[in-house]
């Protein structure tokens, strides 16, 4: 019985971990999450259109 | 109630501290962060509001001085009003600046975007003795003028009715036209023509402004232009040529310098029509100047900021030992409380020593966090980071990165207790793409919010008699290293040319205790909240690979065996002893009990620590330990810093975590530190080396993330992974193999 409740435990912390470090991947837990994200306010942040993709090194 | 209609957007635009997000906070009830110095918004923001069972759609940009883009934020905020053609703008004035904020309310009119004025900041111009006739500025711009005080909410109904009617009573664009002259009017003419005839690009905007942004040399139009029809745009560029090349031979000027010449022509001229009064000489000192002679004074100036740093850490460290001392005890007894009421097994491991002594070393530290972050608040609120940020814009710029950088080093933890994330977005307001991937490489070096509990634990427990010296040293230490990585960076792989800095400081303001509880509150929350939620999980996982996979059965039976042993050569009477006082420690036991219960205590955990060795992490810590040794480090060290990527404070649970499993002081169950500091492995130095290695180690997974996004390649992302922790281990190595060989802090 124990063993049931450690491993179901460590699988929702397993899910709840890998969900939101997707979250953060994918962008949809808005650009600063884990630092200034509030539920009250829906942030979109949206990819730079200028990034330095195309920077020429030296 | 019924649930409201979907209504337009209206969009929050102005300069830089303008008041943009307080006004867009109190009309949606967000609580976005209000910083008293420019630049704090990088990205838009969206909320929604009920107007009359209307939801309108409220989106609050980031300050632009003007429609011509040039770094990402303005971008942002050019690219929103352009091309998602709000419903209404409400243009957010400062009212002490008047003349160079209508600059922005110009070209907006321009673009033809239905425009409501807040002339905010009101009272702060009144105080400055500025009185500024509202009705008459409205009459004369033809667009509505709402007087307010965006921090009180005074004026925030009025101008939202304001907006609420444009957006509902003026459908589509208005036209506003003033005049840059005989030239550019004839050559506008002629290129309004032509962009109207072959509707070019008159989808998006209309088209005597696409005619400006051409002669503005806007390289965002430009582009943009050439991609959708090269001839046209061409032609365009001839026209723009032609007109340079007259203006440059008549008037000495080119037509960006005569446009903005006339935009300020045209607002002076209103101005000068009995809108603005001044009580007193536009050349008077304000307090705020007189504040700055002092503080920003090039000799005395950069002493008082290290003096405010020092005292900051002081009053941090002084004012937060005793609560830390309460939350210390509290989850002592907590341990305690469920080590007695749980009998030994898996599930009692991972409460006591996963989660408790895990997440709890984490939560230790709520009170220091607090302190530290309330005195920030102030820092802040009072104007006073914005001087930070203009003092060390020479210093950055020796070391190849911008003024602009300030704001992303102080937002990324240059004080203590910011975050990278943050702060990485923040290095959108430069406008050089290679100053702004110095910037966003180096912000990680900075002590943010996470690698605080580490500092804390650190210094608390190895430098105890000079706290706040220690936590200066390191401040200093992490912005060091980050200046010469940039000037690194910026002579090898990103070398480039450096941009001026010009950066508007506002004045000071007296902090309210409502703004700094606020602000206070709020970060100190969201410590709490990740550790009560992603660093919970991220310590359960780590309990299980510092649990799994146990000792095989006759290593297990070797302890149980060593355990028997004891206890056959131990008197009857003393094991009946043991028996009867349990786990209860107050019954005075004998001398021949106590010692055997010691025994048995030290095979636990010796047992504890085997398994602990033998876990995945242990595996891994010790397989790693041959590398980290050079630098002082341990095998549980390494498990700490490995999930220490995860998220910062990982790096305390783990510790908490690793030293509670393979308990090395059976006798105690004592705070972290202590634990620490009693322990075979550490020292003075050994913390040290620590310190400087989680200084400037890989960012954690969403800072690299968030500079993936920002850089646009993989490549930096990785590249901020593997430098940074190369550039981290041998800084290390360097300080414990120094020391060492010199007998220095060893204990």
């Amino acid at each position: 019985m124990e063993i049931i409740i450690v491993a179901t435990i460590i699988g929702l912390a397993a899910l709840y971990v890998g969900f939101t470090f997707y979250k953060q991947f994918t962008g949809k837990a808005g650009c600063s999450s884990g630092c200034s994200c509030d539920p009250a306010t829906k942030v979109k942040c949206e990819d730079p259109r200028k990034n330095l993709e195309n920077l020429q090194l030296k | 109630m019924g649930k409201p209609l979907k209504g337009g957007s209206i969009a929050l635009a102005g300069n830089p501290n303008a008041g943009k997000t307080t006004l867009f906070n109190s009309l949606t009830g967000a609580r976005q962060h209000v910083g008293n110095y420019p630049g704090v918004t990088v990205e838009k923001k969206e909320g929604y509001i009920d107007v009359n069972g209307t939801e309108l759609h409220i989106v609050d940009l980031p300050g632009t001085y003007s429609l011509t883009a040039y770094s990402e934020d303005e971008v942002v905020a050019r690219d929103f009003l352009a091309e998602s053609k709000p419903g209404a703008v409400i243009n957010i004035v400062d009212a002490a600046n008047l003349e160079r904020n209508l600059y922005l309310t110009v070209q907006l009119l321009e673009l033809g975007i239905p425009v409501c004025i807040a002339l905010n900041m009101i009272d702060t111009a009144d105080s400055m003795g500025i009185t500024i006739d509202s009705r008459k500025l409205s009459t004369l711009m033809q667009v509505p003028v709402v007087p307010m005080i965006a921090r009180t909410g005074k004026g925030k109904k009025e101008i939202v009715a304001e907006a609420y009617r444009l957006e509902k009573e003026l459908d589509g664009r208005r036209d506003f036209h003033i005049s840059y002259g005989e030239d550019l009017d004839h050559v506008l003419i002629e290129m309004e023509s032509l962009i109207k005839e072959n509707n070019f690009m008159t989808d998006l905007y209309p088209g005597r402004w696409v005619g400006i942004k051409y002669l503005e040399n806007d390289e965002q139009i430009l582009s943009k232009g050439d991609e959708l029809n090269g001839d046209i745009s061409n032609k365009l560029i001839a026209m723009v040529e032609k007109v340079s090349r007259h203006l440059e031979s008549t008037l000495d000027t080119y037509p960006e310098a005569l446009i903005a010449d006339y935009r300020y022509g045209y607002i002076g001229s209103i101005l000068k029509q009995d809108v603005i009064q001044r009580k007193f000489s536009p050349d008077r000192l304000l307090i705020s100047d007189r504040i700055d002679r002092v503080v920003t004074n090039r000799f005395i100036g950069p002493l008082i900021m290290l003096g405010i740093i020092y005292g900051l850490y002081q009053f941090t460290f002084s004012y937060s030992e005793i609560p830390i001392g309460w939350f210390e005890s509290f989850f002592g007894w907590l341990n305690d409380f469920v080590s007695s009421i749980l009998p030994d097994g898996l599930l009692k491991s991972m409460i006591v020593s996963g989660i408790i002594d895990g997440v709890g070393g984490v939560l230790g530290f709520v009170p220091l966090i607090m302190f530290m972050f309330f005195g920030i608040a102030i820092l802040e609120d009072s104007g006073y980071l914005a001087r930070v940020a203009y003092m060390l814009d020479r210093v950055f710029s020796m070391f190849g990165l911008h003024g602009n950088s300030v704001m992303a080093f102080i937002v990324s933890g240059g004080i203590a207790g910011g975050c990278a994330v943050p702060g990485v977005m923040a290095s959108r307001t430069l406008k050089s793409p290679k100053e702004r991937l110095a910037t966003l490489l180096t912000v990680p070096f900075m002590n943010c919010g996470a690698k605080l509990p580490i500092m804390a634990l650190l210094v608390g427990a190895f430098f105890g008699e000079n706290k706040a010296m220690m936590m200066f040293i390191i401040t200093m230490i992490a912005w060091g290293g980050a200046l010469l990585t940039a000037k690194f960076l910026r002579v090898t792989i990103i070398a480039g040319p450096p941009t001026p800095f010009v950066m508007e400081l506002p004045p000071y303001r007296l902090p309210t205790f409502k703004g700094l509880f606020i602000h206070t509150w709020e970060r100190t929350w969201q410590y709490i909240k990740k550790a009560g939620t992603v660093i919970l999980g991220i310590s359960i996982l780590l309990w299980a690979l510092m649990t799994f996979p146990n000792l095989s059965e006759s290593e297990v039976q070797k302890f149980a065996s060593q355990r028997q042993a004891l206890k056959s050569n131990a008197a009857a009477t003393v094991l009946q002893e043991l028996d009867r006082a349990g786990e209860n420690e107050t019954v005075e036991l004998s001398p021949a009990a106590v010692d055997l219960a010691a025994r048995l205590r030290t095979i636990d955990s010796r047992e504890g620590e085997a398994v602990l060795k033998n876990s995945v992490a242990g595996r891994m810590g010790r397989s790693l330990e041959s590398v980290s040794k050079h630098a002082g480090f341990d095998w549980r060290t390494n498990i700490a810093l490995v999930g220490g990527f995860a998220a910062k404070e990982v790096v305390v649970s783990t510790l908490g975590t690793a030293y509670s499993l393979g308990d090395v002081d059976p006798e105690n169950s004592n705070s972290l530190s202590d634990t620490l500091k009693k322990a075979a492995n550490w020292s003075p130095l050994v913390a040290l080396s620590l310190i400087i290695f989680t200084i400037f180690y890989s960012p954690c997974f969403v800072t690299v993330i968030a500079i993936i996004k920002e850089s646009g390649s993989w490549k930096w992302g990785a590249f901020s992974m593997i430098f940074n922790t190369t550039l981290a281990f041998t800084l290390s190595v360097l300080v414990y193999q120094i020391g060492s060989f010199a007998g220095l802090l060893s204990g």
